[in-house]
């Protein structure tokens, strides 16, 4: 009686002071601050115009924003939910982005505009609703609706948004699949009036001949709006006229045989870019034909399972790619610097690790990010 | 009889138990571990073999190992762990409602004993938190043990220092198993709490009223299921969460707390 006793206690106070020693000895490792990029092909000075933004987790609750350059770091004090997986942006503004927080975007220097078609449609929900909303920067008056959107039915996906300017007023675009393929994908475009209601600007049938058709996301360039439409035969590029209304599917390389989805697509001042199975393409603007002489691969591509893109920017001829790579439970990023006309590789690295101390992956830095 | 007498005598009837379901969750959170780990190192043998350099030198050139990348990826060894934990909340319920249910002779003895009634509500609180307390204390102590076991499994450099403090604060996975912080500890420990009160009131209210006292203590559990699950479906961040979970798990706390005391001193007859 008395040993069993005896016992039980010191296994119960053993165990509890363990616990509370447990939870608290956490915040007595202090994170590894060493952020160096490790060059592995060519020379580091061709990442001068880019940096690099990540989060670290440093206590609980207590997360830092890392911006890494060529060859310099620098850290600062953010906020951060590991929950929704959003940063600062979105907690300073919670009114406008709660239930909402991958909206689409846009930001002029008087307001900022989101708008999000309801994430639960059509499982989870029948209602077709996009819930638009908007921030005045000055007086931070927020107007929020949720707007019908007419023509839609349930057996129906939104695989795209967008939300764009032209003209001075803002269009809010979705891409519509069905299920069933009955109807190929169609592009819908709304005018957003200033009570934020919805007006039909437009209906585009995007489908190509084959069974199913991939569309690539939707940028803009001046007064016209591409995507890449994509089945199994074929790829080709979409160009939509904003002010005639006209729109004209451009021939434009097959690049991969086996892959037709989309992973990326930019536009800037020169070219096009896109990436197709791991590797990069650059289109010239007019000809539409590829301008690159070599494909674009990173070399590291060989030594890892899968490489997926993750970001990508460019500037004076060179297109930077962020790349993630896996293989063994491990993941690791790197950072690739193409020349886009010719497709040669300037740079590859391998940037620090983020296992122990991170909580988002590297993206680039950009101005109205920071 | 003295307070910790109450305490003694529901602890030694469930240590057994609660000693088979540690072993259980030490043996298997073990035995999941080491044949992940073994996984893992397998497949870098052979990609160092695939890459035609020695050993050595491939590990050079991959990142260090931390329990993030052998457990947060293949949760399993967590999984099993969670369903310890459910098993041990069946048990604290089972334990509690058995010895109210039916003619018991023990429970006529405890309440015709002289003193506060509320003690053996509070003896059985102290157990169940028990309970819980050491299953916190056995995961820590699994990972602990495997911070050891994975140095005999894996190369030594590429394990990564300060495994089971870094996971604790990194992993995404652990919070839903054990509390992770101080702060979410204190949660965890008012929320056991508020959990007990409330088997506590349908158990007490189910002795008192028999039927309706049993279709009363269904919808106050029912209910504060109810709107703890709505509470969650709100579109709220972390921080506002945090209040709100607060602010539930004390009303409610107060709430059943004192329907039980009320229900133990006033209506349960023996």
């Amino acid at each position: 009686m008395k040993f069993t006793r005896i016992i039980t206690l010191s296994l119960i106070s053993a165990l509890s002071i363990g616990t509370l020693i447990g939870v608290a000895e956490v915040n007595k490792v202090p994170v590894d601050r060493n952020f160096e990029i490790k060059d592995e092909k060519g020379n580091r000075e061709a990442l001068q115009s880019v940096a690099f933004e990540s989060v670290i987790k440093v206590d609980n609750n207590k997360f830092e924003k890392v911006i890494l350059t060529k060859d310099d770091v620098e850290f600062k004090d953010t906020k951060y939910d590991i929950l929704h997986g959003v940063g600062e942006k979105v907690l300073n503004n919670k009114d406008m982005y709660r239930g909402m927080n991958y909206a689409s975007e846009y930001e002029n220097s008087e307001f900022t505009m989101i708008a999000a078609f309801n994430t639960n449609f059509p499982y989870g929900s029948n209602e077709a609703y996009v819930t638009i909303a908007k921030k005045d920067k000055k007086t931070n008056q927020l107007q929020k609706e949720k707007i019908t959107v007419p023509g839609i039915t349930t057996n129906m996906l939104i695989t795209e948004e967008k939300l764009f300017e032209h003209n001075d007023s803002i269009y809010y675009s979705a891409v519509l699949q069905s299920m069933n393929g009955s109807v190929g994908p169609i592009l819908k475009i709304y005018q957003i009036q200033s009570n934020l209601q919805l007006k039909d600007v437009m209906n585009v049938d995007l489908s190509l001949p084959g069974d199913y058709t991939d569309v690539s996301r939707l940028v803009t360039d001046g007064d016209t709006l591409f995507m890449i439409l994509s089945d199994q035969q074929e790829k080709k590029l979409m160009e939509i006229n904003l002010d005639t209304n006209k729109h004209v599917k451009h021939d434009i390389p097959e690049f991969s045989k086996d892959d037709p989805y989309i992973q990326m697509f930019r536009v800037d001042e020169n070219y096009f870019y896109m990436n197709v199975d791991s590797s990069m393409f650059v289109i010239d603007k007019n000809t539409y034909k590829q301008v690159n002489q070599k494909v674009m691969q990173p070399s590291f591509i060989s030594k890892y399972d899968y490489v997926s893109p993750v970001d990508q920017t460019e500037s004076d001829e060179t297109l930077y790619v962020i790349y993630e790579g896996y293989k063994n439970n491990i993941s690791d990023m790197y950072v690739v610097a193409y020349h886009a006309a010719t497709g040669d590789i300037l740079y590859e690295g391998k940037l620090p690790s983020t296992v122990n101390r991170g909580v988002s992956a590297y993206k680039f830095l950009k101005e109205s990010n920071s | 009889m003295k307070f910790l007498t109450f305490v003694e005598i529901d602890l030694r009837k469930i240590f057994p138990f609660l000693l088979g379901m540690y072993v259980i969750a030490i043996v298997g959170f073990q035995g999941i571990f080491a044949k992940l780990a073994s996984n893992i190192n397998g497949k870098i043998v052979q990609s160092a073999a695939e890459s035609g350099t020695t050993l050595d030198e491939y590990l050079k050139t991959i990142d260090k190992m931390s329990f993030l990348s052998i457990i947060d990826s293949n949760p399993l060894p967590l999984v099993m762990l969670i369903f310890v934990g459910l098993a041990l909340i069946l048990f604290g319920f089972y334990l509690w409602y058995k010895e109210w249910f039916g003619a018991s002779k023990r429970i006529y003895t405890l309440l015709s004993i002289k003193g506060s009634r509320f003690r053996i509500f509070t003896s059985k609180l102290v157990a169940f938190l028990f309970i819980f307390v050491t299953f916190y204390g056995i995961v820590l102590l699994n990972l602990f043990l495997s911070s050891f076991l994975v140095k005999f499994i894996l190369p030594d450099q590429i394990i990564a220092s300060d495994l089971v403090q870094n996971y604790i604060l990194h992993s995404q996975l652990l919070p839903f198993v054990i509390p992770v912080s101080g702060g979410s500890l204190l949660f965890n420990i008012a929320f056991l709490i508020m959990m007990f009160s409330i088997l506590s009131v349908f158990v007490l209210w189910d002795r008192s009223k028999r039927i309706w006292g049993m279709i009363g203590g269904f919808i106050f559990m029912g209910s504060t299921v109810a709107v703890f699950f709505y509470l969650n479906t709100l579109d709220l961040y972390t921080s506002e969460k945090t209040i709100v979970n607060w602010a539930f798990t004390l009303c409610v706390l107060a709430i059943s707390t004192s329907f039980s005391h009320y229900l133990l001193k006033k209506k349960v007859s023996i």
